[in-house]
């Protein structure tokens, strides 16, 4: 439940910044990620020593998942309107020098390198927040 | 302990975030930024589409339909709507490309690249600002405020372009922008005075004052009047041979008493890579063929300049329409109106006039200091102009330019220098206003309002072709020309002399043009606009072959046909080769021939001198002439080379004179070797030289089509970013040849126009209407230019006119204002 929680917050942070502030880019989900990783932290009780039954892991792995699909969808959704000329156009001009640069998939590779940065984004700020949350609680 | 956690998962956060949100090394965009696919490049996949726009700054409604090629038709009701809409509309398409190009004439592509590799970007700038063009800019800038219609113009395009660009979230921006990083400037009218000189800088830009001087200098006159004809022997001018002009009152001035020529000034220009001087040519044709040899009774025109070739194409097509106009055909990105078209009375064209306008002088300072400058015995103050160039990530780089009542003094002891500074005198300072002669062009509906609107055009001189369906064909060199004493103009002139200054304007009505002339048709092809007997004297950089190509083909008819026109584009006959070929291969001792000489031999027998994309032969033939040319040239001129003395080898066409005329000639022989080398010998050894390259690279059977061994490419304006190209496109043709498409270079519109009660337009472009690379519309043209094929153009009456499914209209309305 509260990954589904972490989860369903990140990605909404996402869009909706990404919709009405694109210019932020990033920032929100850093900052966003913090904040909901502190407030849906779990208060440790002393006594469960050994049974911590959310480790951190969840709070990254929700981060992840909401901004990996969000901007794996958006990007993906958008390399569909044009066909992916611009995404190939792209992927030769960031590996020009690798010989991924050639290949024909390059526009998905675009999509998945996309989806991975802004999952890292989400994965590691929600976590960053979760162990805030620990350490103040505690 | 949970506090050392989170200040590790806090410092690899924050790690991330910095490495996402900012430029790295590698890069200079932000990689989180740039993949981000709410505001990165992925936006720029996006599909727009709105049918109803408000803007500021349009007095009333208008339409724009977008036919099923993205070409804009605009239908305003007044100037300021139409030139208003035609700089939103070419922003909306063009708008990085409009920026770039404009960048670079203003000598500020250091602000968005940095100063390059080996100073390379700053030394463009500083080529570019040292040669004045900011400053014709300014002067050009300041005339056409004076002038009611044209302000009009440049200001309604400029508030147009201000318009979208206004419109555009940093998410919006074009691709290129943040990929190199930046972001728009607004627009201003200054910016379209700028690409005016920018085209003037590409057409009239170059001289080879240096490089005479130098020949001069080393070869002494007889081997220079040789080595370097200021006439070819066989020409066909742009004005038939025997047209007259004389006035009485008004007469060539007479050369200076002394000699003039500079002696013994080496002039480096601190490129030390000995220059071809064919790698330069442009070439463009135009023809306009009268009612009376054409099949449809009304005259037709044809046109295709050449330039070099990038994306986004130069031309961006469009059509312009008021109650008081109706005109078709290309424009610039960046400035107002058409420059080649039509509309419905008549039709027009260019090519480049290639008369040297521009001047080198040399300056003679009083002392160190350099303020003072020798003129006519007296010391002359200098005006400073300090440019400061500001590069990306580094502090300014100021560079003060000395001005002299003769222009800009661009190389001096701070750039390039030579033993003497240079001074440059070059028709695009003047101030000049060839904005309002297109404005008028648009609407002209006769012979006689063609003529006149010509009146305001200065510079780049251009060939202008003329049809109208009235009747009337023309061509007319328009543009300002000095009358200069013979030879002047063609060395570095001396600054100190009074008669070295040009002189007085030749009068309009002397300058090169034919009305309706008896065989039919009038032609251009960057030749000679006259014969010799002109009674006024000018140099240049001509092309001697192509002006006599379509004179031939356009007599050997009675009766000329749409599909002549679309023959004589892609003609690839080469006149040189025609001259040439023969005489060499009956030099060839054929009794020694080995079975691959043999093989090579009779391919070049059989070639018909057509440079066709799928011949065997030109890709021969252009090997053994490489290797000809550089047997006679090259041990001569590369020691000049090596001392940094800017010199030019003979043009090819002077080449094949010799090569025909000759079976002596000093240059044939080796430098340095006692015995002579005969024509004969110099052909056989480089045949065979060429049979030992051929026989190294294809072992088997020399199989390389021209096509696929010259290859073109259509390069992204940047130059850098090589996915936003096309490479490797197998094209037919050759420099001078009519479809002179080179590696780089070649027919950027072809255009013919068959007038008549309806006038019909066909054109191509090897580009698209959009500049953005994603788009479908981006390099679409591409495949029909290289079949040598035309789209018809939609000339529209009305906004609905032959409306198809995939026209897309929008309404723009200006926004409501509170009254």
């Amino acid at each position: 439940m509260r990954f589904l929680i972490r989860f369903l917050l990140m990605a909404l942070v996402g869009y909706l910044f990404g919709s009405y502030a694109p210019q932020w880019s990033l920032w929100p989900i850093f900052v966003g990620g913090i904040l909901i990783g502190v407030l849906l932290s779990r208060q440790k009780k002393k006594r469960q020593f050994g049974k911590r039954k959310m480790p951190r892991t969840y709070a990254f792995w929700a981060g992840f998942a909401a901004m990996f699909l969000l901007w794996g969808g958006m990007a993906y959704w958008l390399d569909q309107q044009n066909g992916g000329i611009l995404s190939a156009k792209v992927g030769q001009i960031v590996f020009a020098s690798s010989s991924l640069g050639t290949s024909s998939d390059i526009g998905t590779i675009m999509v998945l390198i996309s989806s991975l940065l802004g999952g890292l984004a989400g994965g590691f700020s929600m976590m960053t927040g979760n162990f805030l949350g620990e350490a103040i609680k505690s | 302990m949970r506090w050392l956690k989170f200040i590790l998962g806090l410092s690899l956060t924050v790690t991330l975030a910095v490495t996402l949100m900012y430029p790295l090394d590698i890069a200079p965009f932000a990689l989180g930024k740039f993949l981000d696919p709410f505001s990165g490049f992925w936006q720029n996949a996006r599909i727009q589409t709105a049918s109803e726009i408000a803007i500021e700054g349009l007095t009333t409604s208008a339409d724009v339909t977008y036919d099923e090629r993205g070409v804009a038709h605009i239908f305003a009701q007044n100037d300021r709507d139409l030139y208003f809409l035609q700089g939103y509309t070419t922003a909306k398409d063009r708008l990085w490309q409009m920026e770039f190009q404009v960048m670079a004439a203003a000598g500020r592509l250091t602000e968005i690249v940095g100063r390059g590799p080996e100073d390379a970007v700053l030394n463009l700038d500083r080529t570019n600002r040292r040669k004045g063009l900011p400053f014709a800019a300014e002067r050009a800038l300041e005339l056409m405020r004076q002038d009611e219609v044209t302000w009009t113009a440049i200001s309604s395009y400029s508030d147009g372009v201000n318009a979208y660009i206004q419109s555009l979230k940093p998410y919006d921006y074009p691709i290129e922008y943040k990929i190199l990083g930046y972001a728009p400037e607004p627009w201003s009218p200054f910016k379209s005075a700028l690409l005016q000189k920018y085209m003037a800088n590409t057409l009239t830009g170059g001289t080879s004052d240096i490089e005479n001087t130098n020949a001069l200098a080393v070869w002494g006159k007889e081997v220079f009047d040789i080595l370097y004809p200021e006439y070819p022997v066989a020409q066909e001018p742009i004005v038939p041979k025997y047209t007259r002009f004389r006035r009485r009152d008004f007469n060539r001035p007479p050369p200076p008493p002394l000699d003039y020529y500079p002696d013994s000034l080496f002039l480096n220009a601190g490129e030390t890579e000995p220059k071809d001087p064919d790698e330069a040519i442009l070439g463009s044709n135009n023809w306009a063929v009268s009612g009376r040899k054409s099949a449809t009774g009304y005259p037709m025109l044809a046109n295709d300049p050449h330039l070099g070739l990038n994306l986004p194409s130069i031309w961006y097509e469009i059509q312009l329409s008021t109650p008081d106009v109706n005109a078709y055909g290309v424009s610039l990105p960046g400035a107002p109106a058409i420059i080649i078209g039509f509309n419905d009375s008549i039709s027009w064209g260019a090519t480049n006039g290639t008369q040297d306008v521009l001047d080198y002088y040399t300056i003679t300072f009083r002392n160190e200091q350099a303020q003072e400058y020798l003129y006519d015995g007296e010391w002359l103050p200098v005006r400073n102009r300090i440019e400061t160039h500001k590069i990306k990530g580094e502090a300014p780089f100021l560079d003060t330019v000395r001005y002299t009542h003769i222009g800009p003094v661009m190389y001096d002891e701070n750039f390039k220098p030579k033993p003497m500074p240079l001074a440059v005198r070059w028709m695009a300072h003047e101030p000049s206003n060839e904005l309002l002669a297109f404005h008028r062009l648009n609407r002209a509906h006769n012979y006689e309002e063609y003529v006149a609107a010509f009146e305001t055009y200065l510079c780049p001189a251009q060939n202008f072709v003329f049809a109208s369906t009235s009747g009337d064909i023309a061509i007319w060199q328009h543009g300002q020309f000095v009358n200069k004493w013979n030879q002047q103009g063609r060395f570095v002139l001396d600054g100190s002399r009074k008669d070295h200054m040009w002189g007085e304007y030749i009068p309009r009505e002397q300058i090169p043009h034919v009305l309706n002339p008896d065989q039919g048709f009038v032609q251009s092809a960057n030749q000679h606009p006259t014969s010799p007997y002109y009674p006024y004297y000018y140099n240049g950089r001509f092309e001697p072959y192509r002006g006599r190509r379509i004179q031939a083909l356009l007599a050997s008819k009675d009766t000329l046909t749409f599909e002549d026109m679309r023959a004589f584009h892609m003609d690839n006959f080469a006149i040189g080769a025609s001259e040439v070929l023969p005489t060499l291969l009956s030099l060839l001792d054929t009794t020694q021939f080995m079975q691959q000489d043999q093989k090579v031999y009779e391919v070049l027998k059989a070639w018909d001198y057509q440079y066709d994309a799928d011949q065997i032969a030109p890709t021969i033939y252009d090997i053994w002439w490489r290797i000809l040319y550089r047997a006679i040239w090259n041990d001569e001129f590369e020691p000049l080379a090596e001392r940094d003395i800017l010199i030019n080898s003979p043009n090819s066409s002077t080449t094949v004179q010799i090569l025909r005329d000759s079976s002596e000639f000093t240059f044939y022989n080796e430098l340095g070797d006692t015995t002579k080398r005969t024509r004969e010998q110099l052909v056989n050894y480089t045949f065979n030289r060429m049979v030992t390259e051929l026989n190294e690279a294809y072992p088997e059977e020399v199989d390389q089509q021209w096509g696929q061994s010259r290859q073109t490419d259509i390069r992204h304006l940047s130059r850098v970013l090589t996915s936003f190209s096309r490479l490797g496109l197998e094209t037919s043709g050759t420099r001078r040849v009519l479809n002179a498409t080179g590696r780089y270079r070649g027919p950027s519109w072809r255009m013919i126009v068959m007038m008549g009660p309806e006038v019909k337009g066909y054109g191509v472009y090897p580009g698209g209407q959009s500049g953005h690379p994603g788009d479908a519309d981006y390099d679409g043209f591409i495949d029909k230019w290289m079949e040598g094929n035309y789209y018809e153009l939609r000339f529209m009456r009305n906004p609905q006119d032959g409306a198809k499914e995939a026209d897309a209209r929008i309404t723009y309305r200006p926004t409501e204002t509170e009254e």
